[in-house]
């Protein structure tokens, strides 16, 4: 599976990946409460926006990030029309009609709002995803929110198990090979493979830990409380000014939204 | 545990050795990767039917369960959640967003049972019902953020079954399964569980 992160040294790159948290992350709470279709548009086109140019993606890369995530969101479009509660919808017009099944307005912007909605969730956590180097982001988690660094660099380690499993995988599967099972098949057996590859990959996967975890406590790893760094992250002036603007703007947005009346309701109130 | 007290065991990391917590990213990791993967799978059943994506809603708390029954500590279904979500992070286009709440509430649920039983009973039954404990939080938190608000009162209970079931099968039995058969093969023989596995000769 590859990396979403885009290697790259912009604005975006530079900032603490937790400033990029504690700038996004009230938006996107606030967009995962909206109901009407205007406010996630608005947002989609800000996150991709910001994305884009301060965080100089290409705009093909972002592109291609995108475009699953927009095949999975026609679902949306296509089936909540049918599926929602027909006495939700009862009093907008009658868009089209197959058989006994009626078509409201009602409902298929239910399913337009929907699938914008959980669009610009995703749009807002791809400005971190794209623009973050994971290991950093765990480094900041362990040097400015005081994570245990043991959970950290335990986290960090499961990285470097990545190509181990990849290699693992391709001995079991020649292994298996040679013993004469065959390797095609429909769903069946593709669930069978799994079966047969689960516990051996795992078990490697123990093996390997158990060294690995041998080889840091001979190094004496988690001996003391601190410990040193060889990459010293901050959280410098600029992400409080990029925090402070991305709210600001997010603020600004929401409110303009609301003066024109497009905001409409937040699920919460809605509900209960 | 170490020393046999009468109080409740915490959830303290430093009872936790390099081995437990190395083997927990190594499982992490590995279904760190299928999970991502199974996000998408998910996320195209959630558009073309929110009862059908949660079939597989008990596979993001299996590793936890697994990591529960292996390593028999305190806060194993919470640390493993958060070492998944972390883990996975560069694969998943969700980001950052599910090490936020899944820990807590995924996690914290599953971890329940064995809390309740004080971590001394990692029986199927117990693995099970954690499993179910957080196919319940996970319905509940779909509840709150709207996901159902439009859909009848029998779609959403058929989902809520589900996800019993989902967490269940895929989530407690499912583990169980695993971690008996990967003690079997003899590289858990310093947990509890190998020792418990040995067979005498």
């Amino acid at each position: 599976m590859e990396s979403l992160y885009y290697q790259n040294d912009s604005l975006l790159h530079r900032l603490n990946p937790l400033s990029k948290i504690v700038a996004t992350a009230p938006v996107i709470l606030f967009l995962a409460l909206t109901t009407a279709p205007w406010t996630p548009s608005v947002f989609i086109l800000f996150f991709g926006l910001i994305t884009v140019i301060w965080g100089r993606i290409p705009i093909l890369r972002y592109l291609k990030t995108v475009t699953p995530l927009l095949f999975l969101i026609t679902g949306f479009l296509i089936f909540y029309p049918f599926a929602v509660d027909p006495a939700r919808v009862a009093g907008t017009g009658i868009a089209f009609q197959i058989g006994s099944v009626v078509v409201r307005w009602g409902g298929i912007i239910f399913g337009v709002a929907t699938a914008l909605r959980i669009l610009s969730l995703i749009f807002g956590t791809l400005l971190f995803v794209l623009t973050t180097d994971s290991s950093d982001f765990i480094r900041a988690l362990v040097q400015q929110w005081r994570l245990s660094y043991r959970i950290g660099y335990s986290a960090m380690a499961a990285y470097r198990f990545i190509p181990m499993l990849h290699s693992e995988l391709a001995v079991i599967r020649a292994a298996h090979k040679v013993r004469g099972i065959s390797d095609r098949g429909g769903l069946r057996a593709q669930y069978d493979r799994a079966r047969r590859y689960a516990v051996p990959l795992l078990a490697t996967a123990i093996r390997k830990a158990e060294r690995t975890a041998l080889a840091m406590d001979s190094r004496a790893f988690g001996a003391f409380e601190t410990r040193s760094y060889f990459r010293q992250l901050t959280f410098a002036r600029r992400d409080w000014v990029f925090i402070g603007a991305f709210l600001a703007v997010s603020l600004a947005l929401i409110l303009i939204l609301a003066k024109a009346g497009l905001l409409g309701s937040l699920v919460v109130l809605q509900e209960f | 545990m170490s020393t046999e007290t009468t109080t409740q065991p915490k959830p303290r990391l430093k009872d936790w050795t390099t081995r437990d917590l190395l083997v927990m990213a190594a499982i992490s990791i590995a279904f760190g990767l299928i999970l991502a993967g199974v996000n998408y799978l998910a996320g195209l059943l959630l558009a073309v039917n929110p009862m059908l994506a949660v079939i597989f809603s008990g596979l993001y708390f299996l590793p936890g369960l697994m990591i529960m029954l292996i390593v028999r500590r305190p806060g194993a279904n919470i640390l493993t959640r958060v070492i998944v979500n972390l883990a996975q992070l560069p694969f998943t286009p969700f980001g950052w967003a599910p090490l936020v709440m899944e820990p807590l509430f995924f996690g914290g649920a599953a971890e329940m049972p064995f809390l309740i039983t004080r971590y001394r009973d990692f029986r199927l039954r117990i693995a099970v019902i954690g499993g179910v404990a957080a196919g319940v939080v996970s319905f509940l938190m779909m509840l709150a953020f709207g996901f159902f608000s439009g859909f009848s009162f029998g779609f959403i209970i058929a989902t809520l079954a589900i996800f019993l079931l989902s967490g269940a099968l895929l989530g407690g039995v499912l583990a169980t399964v695993l971690v008996n058969a990967i003690a079997k093969t003899g590289v858990l023989n310093s947990f509890a569980i190998g020792q418990e596995q040995q067979e005498e000769i």
